[in-house]
């Protein structure tokens, strides 16, 4: 069940009927876990058990944590949390890529070793689920927050819908204190959430989902296009990746709304950034700061030798591109970014800015993130090496490829929306909409349902984010 | 929802309701009408067929509609073959659909008549409907561009005459149900205009395929000889056990003639039912009538080649790609057959005059 169908649609139009009828928190509460296991039994039942037991089993960790001061017990619960979170999510997701890397480095020392014959099942948002859960124990053995007392309370934080399958990441620090206390919400809650809704089904169905087949056209047949169809692919996969992801966290975002619940904001134009931290710090706003306090932070974060600081980047960087997925053009490309961050920190270093290089050097920054982001999303697209290296040479022009084109307009879409977010930005656009008074909101937002509806594709995609 | 300090009044929820749906439907009336034709919007295997007709316009006088049976059993070649010099020559093309129904079969036909031009010889102009596609598209079809592009009111009319006294009520609901759902869409212009902006091209590999050799529209399939073991027992065992049902014919089927005949450029069109084989036939089939009489007064012929009792040749593995879908020998095979019972009734009832004469 899929934010962008209609079997989502009467689903959640119930939800919202009976939990909003329903006077006492409790029983709102008891009616929110049971819809979203209901809703996660959508994909796979089994699995919605799977989630129900690792619930359970991380808040009897935070529990068992808690009731302690000595280190000792305290570390062997955490540890135990961490153990069977990563061993399921090493287990469900990494199984094969860790066997088949084994076999295939088995046959370059000439051993012969079988690939064992089992077909896993990945279960849906599995990383986000595990992540969340994890930052649960890690906090409470921290003493960041104390352990949640209810078990009701608890499953229902780890099962969330809007945001179980594929975030934004929430922490118990933020969204535990919002269950306490009868939500209300106001009409300007409700309008910003039908807007911000809106947009997400925007850009997941009538931007990304559009683009998307010539974005396939191109990467599943690189030797026959030309080198500037091939940039313009990269351009597009590069709109279609944040349409595709931001939409959903739009949606998210504004179903939680819509219960009264507040989710963390995950994308903040990532693609005006100015650098590579910068973009980390707009994109995937959730993950990069679970990575920072959770991979980095644990690491030691900054330290005093440079070299000991980066090495922490670079672990961290390749930690989050194997979060992705598990394949080595994955871990390759987080190990680019923190590549890129490194350079970068070296080159302020050395280069420190002036006031005088202002405003060329910011946006010969800009220029050079953008292109470095789309270059990367390279090997996040790419099936195959082979395939990620050539249209790399054709991005970088060192190849100038086959025959085949693409409709020339399509090249102007990247800075169309670029300048279309910018402009959004400057002037306001969502406060503006949402400012309007219920009449003219209600006139604005049936004249957009109809062009988005006249605009969805010929046949909607799984959102490319379900995959991790 | 609960009390908050802006909380709107029931009345004011119904007003933006309204003004909400209000806008909706003025925004979709607009664009409807900026759209216009929607059939040639881009719709998988419908768009092929489309510019194939476009092609072959000038060549052609006239054509074959129906399902998958026809799009993959129908050859062209053989059916003129056999008209070749009679009064009833014809130069055919076959605009029939994998996973066709009627309501695509009726807007193919009307696209076929507003582009029917007059043969500069003696051809006659026929129109070949096949008497027992479904009627609506399948299910999973409904959210798709082939069925939400055509589905306007006087398709949801058709269909909604495809039903008669004998059928159940939840069968009759399923069908209206289906085409309403569909127009529905359809005046919600759903996925319309992004096919306008970038549709995608046409499949060139099918149309080659489907053109070379003078194919004309014919997806030919080849014998699968692991189909054909499967069907050789098949047949061995339901041979002569043969039983004849009645006929399923709705006022649709008349009506469909008549509207037809009224959109035609030319007065002498000729309409042609039938209906194609299959191997499941040999355990029943329907025991159709020679012609029907429309209420206008069309006399139609139809011509009924799923008989394992009339064509026994037919029901030989050899002919089947599998149990529903002929071969390219099976579908010259059938398509001669097709062509000589049409020339027989032409010699009883008398030949279809020249097209636009």
């Amino acid at each position: 069940m899929l934010f962008v169908e209609s079997q989502f649609f009467l689903f959640f139009a119930i939800v919202l009927t009976i939990y909003w009828s329903l006077r006492s928190n409790n029983l709102r509460k008891w009616f929110i876990l049971f819809a979203s296991y209901y809703f996660y039994g959508c994909w796979d039942w089994r699995f919605a058990g799977m989630l129900f037991v690792l619930s359970t089993a991380d808040w009897l960790f935070a529990r068992q944590i808690s009731r302690t001061e000595r280190q000792r017990p305290r570390k062997v619960y955490v540890f135990a949390s961490l153990a069977m979170n990563l061993t399921v999510l090493g287990f469900f997701k990494y199984f094969h890529f860790f066997v088949g890397s084994a076999v295939s480095l088995a046959g370059a020392m000439h051993l012969h070793l079988d690939e064992p014959t089992i077909r896993i099942i990945l279960p849906v948002g599995i990383s986000f689920f595990t992540f969340q859960s994890l930052s649960y124990t890690i906090d409470v053995y921290r003493h960041e927050i104390p352990p949640v007392a209810s078990l009701r309370d608890y499953l229902m934080f780890s099962s969330f819908f809007p945001q179980l399958v594929a975030g934004p990441i929430v922490r118990p620090k933020y969204f535990v204190p919002q269950m306490a206390g009868t939500k209300t919400l106001s009409l300007d809650d409700v309008k910003g959430a039908m807007y911000l809704f809106l947009l997400g089904y925007i850009k997941k169905l009538c931007i990304a989902d559009n683009i998307s087949p010539f974005v396939d056209q191109v990467f599943n047949h690189p030797a026959a296009y030309t080198g500037f169809a091939s940039i313009t692919a990269v351009w597009l996969y590069t709109i279609q990746i944040f349409c595709d992801f931001s939409g959903y966290s739009d949606m998210a975002i504004a179903v939680a709304a819509l219960l009264g619940y507040k989710l963390v904001l995950n994308f903040d134009a990532p693609y005006l950034a100015t650098s590579i931290q910068d973009f980390w710090r707009r994109w995937h706003i959730s993950l990069s700061s679970w990575i920072r306090d959770y991979i980095y932070i644990s690491l030691g974060g900054r330290m005093k030798f440079r070299l000991l600081t980066y090495r922490n980047l670079m672990l961290t960087m390749l930690a989050g591109g194997l979060w992705h997925g598990a394949a080595w053009n994955f871990v390759i490309w987080g190990g680019a970014h923190g590549a890129a961050q490194f350079l970068h920190q070296e080159f302020k270093l050395h280069f420190p800015p002036r006031p005088s290089q202002e405003p060329w050097r910011k946006l010969a920054s800009w220029f050079l993130t953008l292109n470095f982001v789309c270059l990367t999303w390279i090997l996040f697209r790419s099936d195959t090496f082979s395939t990620a290296w050539l249209m790399i040479k054709r991005y970088l022009l060192i190849d100038h490829g086959g025959t085949q084109t693409l409709p020339l307009w399509l090249a102007a879409a990247g800075p169309v929306l670029l300048l279309q977010q910018l402009m959004m930005r400057r002037s306001n656009f969502g406060p503006w909409i949402c400012n309007l008074s219920l009449p003219r909101f209600a006139m604005v937002y049936g004249a957009t349902w109809a062009l988005a509806v006249s605009l969805l594709p010929l046949g909607y995609r799984p959102f490319i984010y379900f995959q991790f | 929802m609960p009390a908050s300090e802006k909380e709107p009044s029931w009345r004011e929820i119904i007003a933006a309701v309204s003004l909400f749906i209000l806008c909706f439907l003025l925004v979709a009336s607009l664009l409807h009408i900026a759209i216009r034709n929607p059939l040639y919007l881009h719709a998988d295997m419908r768009s092929e067929k489309l510019v194939i007709l476009k092609r072959l316009k000038t060549q052609i006088s006239s054509a074959v509609f129906g399902s998958s049976h026809i799009h993959n059993g129908f050859d062209p070649r053989a059916f003129d073959s056999v008209l070749d010099g009679s009064p009833a020559q014809t130069r055919t093309v076959n605009l029939a659909i994998l996973g066709g129904s009627q309501s695509e079969q009726r807007s193919m036909a009307l696209e076929f008549l507003r582009n029917l031009q007059a043969p500069p010889d003696k051809s006659a102009c026929l129109v070949m409907l096949e008497l027992n596609a479904g009627a609506n598209f399948q299910t999973g079809h409904l959210v798709h561009p082939r069925s939400i592009n055509i589905y306007d009111w006087s398709t949801v009319r058709f269909i909604s005459r495809l039903k008669n006294t004998d059928m159940g009520f939840a069968q009759q609901a399923g069908r209206i149900g289906f085409a309403l759902i569909a127009a529905t869409l359809h005046y919600a212009n759903v996925g319309m205009l992004s096919d306008k902006i970038i549709a995608p091209p046409v499949d060139a590999a099918m149309m080659e395929h489907d053109m070379e050799h003078d194919r004309r529209g014919l997806d030919a399939l080849d014998y699968d000889p692991e189909n054909g073991a499967e069907e050789n027992k098949m047949i061995a065992q339901e041979r002569g056990q043969l039983e004849l049902k009645a006929p399923e014919l709705y006022p649709g089927n008349y009506e469909l003639i008549d509207e037809l005949a009224a959109s035609s450029p030319f007065s002498n069109v000729s309409f042609v039912y039938f209906v194609y084989p299959k191997l499941t036939d040999i355990s029943g089939t329907f025991n159709y009538p020679d012609e029907i009489v429309t209420p206008r007064g069309h006399t139609v012929p139809i011509i009924d080649l799923a008989r394992p009792d009339r064509f026994p040749s037919f029901y030989q593995a050899k002919f089947w790609h599998d149990e529903a879908h002929l071969d390219e020998q099976g579908a010259a095979q059938v398509s001669v057959v097709f062509a000589q019972q049409l020339k027989a009734w032409y010699t009883t009832h008398g030949a279809p005059q020249r097209c636009g004469g």
